[in-house]
C-alpha cells in the first residue's frame, strides 16, 4: 500500500522504517535524558522523509507545507524537553533517568 | 466569523497577558481570564440556541475580501465538546483565583490555560486531520507547562515522563496521518471520507496506539499517575477533564467513526482495551493512599467505560459513551478540585497524614460526597444514568460477561473512593490539623457549582439527553456519511 | 545517488544513538540532518530542504549543545534494558510483511495538487495551520518561561 506510491519505491520505505526503529530503540534503551530526546528527533526525521517521498511527483507542495509545520512543532517540543532536563539537573545533579524512578507508573 | 472566537479570543488574550501584568499583577489577570472563559461559555450556549438540530456546517472565514480559507466545522458532537471545554475551563479558572496564591506566577498560569483552551477548541473545530494534530501538540505542550509549575523534584520527573510518552503518542498519530497522506494525497476529512478504504490495517493500528497513549488506555497509561500525583491540582482537573477527552476520545471517534468507518477489528480492539482499562484502573486504585494518584487510576478506569461504550457501536452504546464522557468531566473535575482544596488547606493530600477534616471543611467534604456518589454511579446522581445505559448496551449486544465486569468495577469504584474519603474527612481530627479552615470563597463557589450541576443533570437527565446528546450521537451513528454531507456557511 | 545520501542519513543517525560521548552524538545527528536536507532538495522539495538544514541542523542542535554544556557531558554506562536483537527481529518481521503485501497492494486515489506556487499553499490553502503554529509557539514560549524563569509575582 505504501510502496507503490513512494518515489523510487522501496528504498525510501526501508530507510524510513530503519529510522523509526532506531528512534524507538534510542528512546526505550538509553538512560540519559538527552539521548531520549535525540531518539524523538530521529523519529521526526523518519516521518518527514515518509511525507516528502510519499508526495513526490504530484503533491510535493502540500507535503512541504506539512513537513515545515512538523519541524516547527518539533522545535517547540524539544525546547520544552530540554528546559525540563536543565531543571531536573539543577534539582538533583543527575540526568540519569534511573534516578527518577521514584514514581512507579 | 463567530466560530473563530473560540480559538482567536483566548490566543489573543494569552498574547497580551504579559503586557497586562505591567498594569496590575493580581486582579486584572484574574478578571480578564475568567471573563474570557465566561464569554466562551455564553458563546457556546448561544450557538446551541441557534442550532437547527442536525447537520454539519462548514464555516469559511472571509477576511478583508480575500478568501482566507479557514474551514471550521461544527456539528452536534463538536457542539457538545465545546460546551464541556468552556464549562470545565470556567470552573477551573474560578477555582484558581485563590489556589494560585500558593504557586505564584499567576499571569503565566493564565497564559498557559488560555493557550490550552484555544488549542482544545482548535482540535474540536478543525476540518482537517493535520490541523487536528497541530492543535493536539499545542495543547500537549501547554499541559507539560502546567505540570512543570509544581515545586518539588517529583513534579519535574512527572513532567518529563509525561512529555516523552505523550510525544511518542503524537508520533504514532503523525505516522498514521502520514500514511493516509501518502495513500490519498490529502489530509482533509471530507476528501478522505469520500475514498473508500478497505485495507489500511497498519494505519488503524497506529491511530489506535497513538490515541490510546493520549487518553491513557491500558497498556499506555503509564504517564497518568506520575504526571498527576505532584502537579498543582488544576493540571489534573484540566487534563483529565478536557484534554484527555478531546485529544484522545474525541479524536479517536472522529477518525474511526467519521473518516474510516467502524470496522469489526477496530470495534473489538476498543472493547478489549476498554475492559482491561476498567479492571486495571479499578484494581490499581485500591492500594493507593495519595488522593490525586488514586483519582488518576480512577480516571483510567472511567475512560475505559467510555471507550467500551463507543466500541460497541450500537446507537445505545454511543449515547451511553457520550453521556459518560460528559458526566465524567463534571464529577472528575469536582473530585480533583476537592483534592486541590485539601492540599491548599493542609499542605498535603496523603491520606495517611490526614483525618477528620469533615468538621473543619464542610463545603469540601459535602461536595466530595456528591462527587464520589456520582463517580460510583449511585442514583439519582448523574453517573448512575450513564453507567446504566452502558450496561444495558452491553447486555443488548449479548456481551454478558463484560456487563458483569462493568457493574463489578462500579462497585469497586464506590469502595475505594469511600475508603479514602472516610480516611480523609471522617474520623478523629489530628492535632497537627487543628488550624485548618475552609478554603476561600472562589474555590468553594467553583466546587459547589460543579456539585449542583452534578445533581441537576442527574435528576433532570432526560431533557438533557434529548437536546444535547442525541444530535451528537446522530453524527457518530451516521458515520462516514456525516462528513460528506456538509452545508457551507460563508463569512 | 539518492541511495548514497539515504545511507548517509541512516549511518549517522545510527552513530548518534550508539556513540558514548553526547557531544559527538549530537554532531552526528547534525550531519544526518544535512544529508536529509540534500535528499529533500533532490526530491523537488527545496523549501523543506532549506527548513530542515537551517532549523533542525541549526536551531535544535544549538539547543542541544546549550543543554549539554549546562549539564555536563559525561555519559554513564548504559547497558540497554532491551537488547538490540529484539528490535532487529521486529525489523525483519516488518520487512517480510512489506515484501509480502507488495504485489497485493492496491493503488488508491492520489489527487494531484491544484496550487500554483508554494506561497499559495502555505498562506491560502493551509492558512489554519498557521494559526495552529502560532498557538504551538505561544505554548512553547510560555512553557519555557514556566520551567526556567522565576515567577514575576514573587515566591
Amino acid at each position: 500500500m505504501v510502496n507503490n506510491s513512494l518515489a523510487g519505491g522501496l528504498i525510501y520505505a526501508y530507510s524510513f522504517a530503519v529510522l523509526i526503529f532506531i528512534g524507538f530503540y534510542c528512546i526505550f534503551a538509553r538512560r540519559n535524558m538527552i539521548r531520549i530526546l535525540i531518539g524523538l528527533e530521529i523519529i521526526s526525521k523518519g516521518i518527514a522523509l515518509l511525507i516528502i517521498s510519499g508526495g513526490y511527483p504530484d503533491n510535493i507542495l502540500v507535503a512541504q507545507a506539512l513537513v515545515i509545520t512538523i519541524i516547527v512543532i518539533e522545535v517547540c517540543v524539544m525546547a520544552a524537553g530540554l528546559s525540563l532536563v536543565i531543571k531536573a539537573y539543577k534539582q538533583s545533579d543527575s540526568i540519569d533517568i534511573r534516578t527518577f524512578s521514584k514514581l512507579k507508573g | 466569523m463567530f466560530l473563530f472566537v473560540f480559538i482567536g479570543l483566548p490566543l489573543v488574550l494569552a498574547g497580551f497577558m504579559p503586557v497586562i501584568t505591567r498594569i496590575s499583577k493580581r486582579i486584572l489577570p484574574d478578571i480578564l481570564g475568567n471573563l474570557c472563559f465566561f464569554l466562551l461559555l455564553v458563546a457556546s450556549l448561544s450557538i446551541f440556541h441557534l442550532w437547527p438540530g442536525a447537520g454539519r456546517f462548514y464555516h469559511t472565514l472571509v477576511w478583508f475580501d480575500s478568501n482566507l480559507n479557514i474551514p471550521l466545522v461544527l456539528d452536534g458532537f463538536s457542539l457538545l465538546m465545546i460546551f464541556i471545554s468552556s464549562f470545565v475551563a470556567l470552573s477551573v479558572g474560578l477555582f484558581s483565583i485563590n489556589y494560585l496564591d500558593r504557586y505564584g506566577s499567576r499571569t503565566l498560569f493564565y497564559s498557559i490555560m488560555l493557550v490550552l483552551v484555544a488549542s482544545i477548541n482548535g482540535i474540536i473545530l478543525a476540518a482537517d486531520l493535520f490541523t487536528m494534530y497541530i492543535f493536539i501538540e499545542a495543547a500537549g505542550i501547554s499541559s507539560y507547562g502546567l505540570v512543570a509549575l509544581g515545586k518539588n523534584r517529583y513534579s519535574t520527573e512527572g513532567a518529563f515522563k509525561y512529555l516523552v510518552l505523550s510525544a511518542i503518542g503524537s508520533s504514532f498519530i503523525l505516522l498514521g496521518i502520514a500514511l493516509v497522506f501518502v495513500n490519498t494525497g490529502t489530509t482533509s476529512i471530507k476528501e478522505i471520507a469520500s475514498v473508500t478504504f478497505s485495507s489500511t490495517k497498519l494505519g488503524v493500528i497506529l491511530f489506535l496506539v497513538g490515541f490510546g497513549l493520549k487518553c491513557a488506555l491500558v497498556p499506555f497509561h503509564f504517564w497518568m499517575p506520575d504526571a498527576y500525583a505532584f502537579a498543582p491540582a488544576v493540571l489534573p482537573a484540566m487534563s483529565s477533564g478536557i484534554f484527555v477527552k478531546v485529544a484522545g476520545v474525541y479524536s479517536l471517534c472522529r477518525v474511526f467513526f467519521n473518516v474510516f468507518g467502524l470496522s469489526f477489528a477496530v470495534s473489538s480492539a476498543m472493547i478489549y482495551l476498554g475492559i482491561i482499562s476498567i479492571l486495571a484502573g479499578a484494581f490499581l486504585a485500591l492500594g493507593q493512599t495519595q488522593l490525586r494518584r488514586m483519582l488518576a487510576f480512577s480516571s483510567i478506569s472511567q475512560i475505559g467505560y467510555v471507550i467500551v461504550a463507543f466500541g460497541i457501536g450500537t446507537p445505545l452504546g454511543i449515547i451511553g459513551g457520550l453521556l459518560h464522557l460528559f458526566y465524567h468531566s463534571i464529577f472528575k473535575v469536582l473530585l480533583f478540585l476537592n483534592a486541590g482544596a485539601v492540599e491548599y488547606a493542609t499542605g498535603t493530600d496523603e491520606s495517611k497524614s490526614l483525618g477528620g477534616l469533615g468538621g473543619k471543611m464542610p463545603f469540601t467534604s459535602g461536595t466530595n460526597i456528591i462527587g464520589i456518589l456520582s463517580a460510583a454511579g449511585v442514583p439519582p446522581l448523574n453517573g448512575f444514568w450513564s453507567k446504566l445505559i452502558i450496561v444495558i448496551a452491553l447486555v443488548q449486544a449479548k456481551m454478558f460477561l463484560y456487563a458483569f465486569i462493568a457493574v463489578f468495577a462500579s462497585v469497586l469504584t464506590l469502595w475505594y473512593l469511600l475508603l479514602i474519603q472516610r480516611r480523609i474527612f471522617f474520623g478523629k481530627l489530628k492535632e497537627t490539623l487543628a488550624h485548618v479552615n475552609e478554603v476561600p470563597f472562589w474555590m468553594t463557589l467553583s466546587m459547589v457549582g460543579l456539585a449542583l450541576f452534578c445533581v441537576w443533570t442527574g435528576v433532570a437527565f432526560a431533557p438533557f439527553i434529548s437536546r444535547w446528546i442525541l444530535p451528537a450521537a446522530q453524527v457518530l451513528i451516521d458515520g462516514v456519511r456525516a462528513s460528506l454531507n456538509a452545508f457551507i456557511i460563508g463569512g | 545517488m539518492n541511495a548514497l545520501l539515504l545511507a548517509g542519513v541512516l549511518i549517522f543517525a545510527g552513530l548518534a544513538v550508539f556513540l558514548r560521548d553526547l557531544l559527538k552524538a549530537v554532531i552526528c545527528l547534525l550531519i544526518s540532518s544535512v544529508f536529509l536536507g540534500i535528499v529533500f532538495f533532490r526530491l523537488n522539495a527545496p523549501f523543506a530542504g532549506v527548513f530542515e538544514i537551517s532549523v533542525v541542523a541549526g536551531l535544535i542542535m544549538v539547543l542541544f549543545i546549550l543543554t549539554i554544556s549546562l549539564t555536563g557531558a559525561e555519559d554513564t554506562v548504559s547497558e540497554p534494558k532491551i537488547h538490540i536483537a529484539f528490535f532487529a527481529v521486529l525489523f525483519l518481521i516488518f520487512s517480510c510483511v512489506v515484501l509480502y503485501r507488495l504485489p497485493a497492494a492496491e493503488k488508491l486515489v492520489v489527487k494531484p495538487d491544484h496550487y500554483n506556487s508554494f506561497g499559495e499553499v502555505l498562506w491560502i490553502g493551509r492558512a489554519f495551520d498557521m494559526i495552529g503554529q502560532i498557538s504551538v509557539i505561544f505554548a512553547g514560549v510560555f512553557v519555557l518561561l514556566a520551567v526556567v524563569g522565576r515567577g514575576r509575582n514573587g515566591k
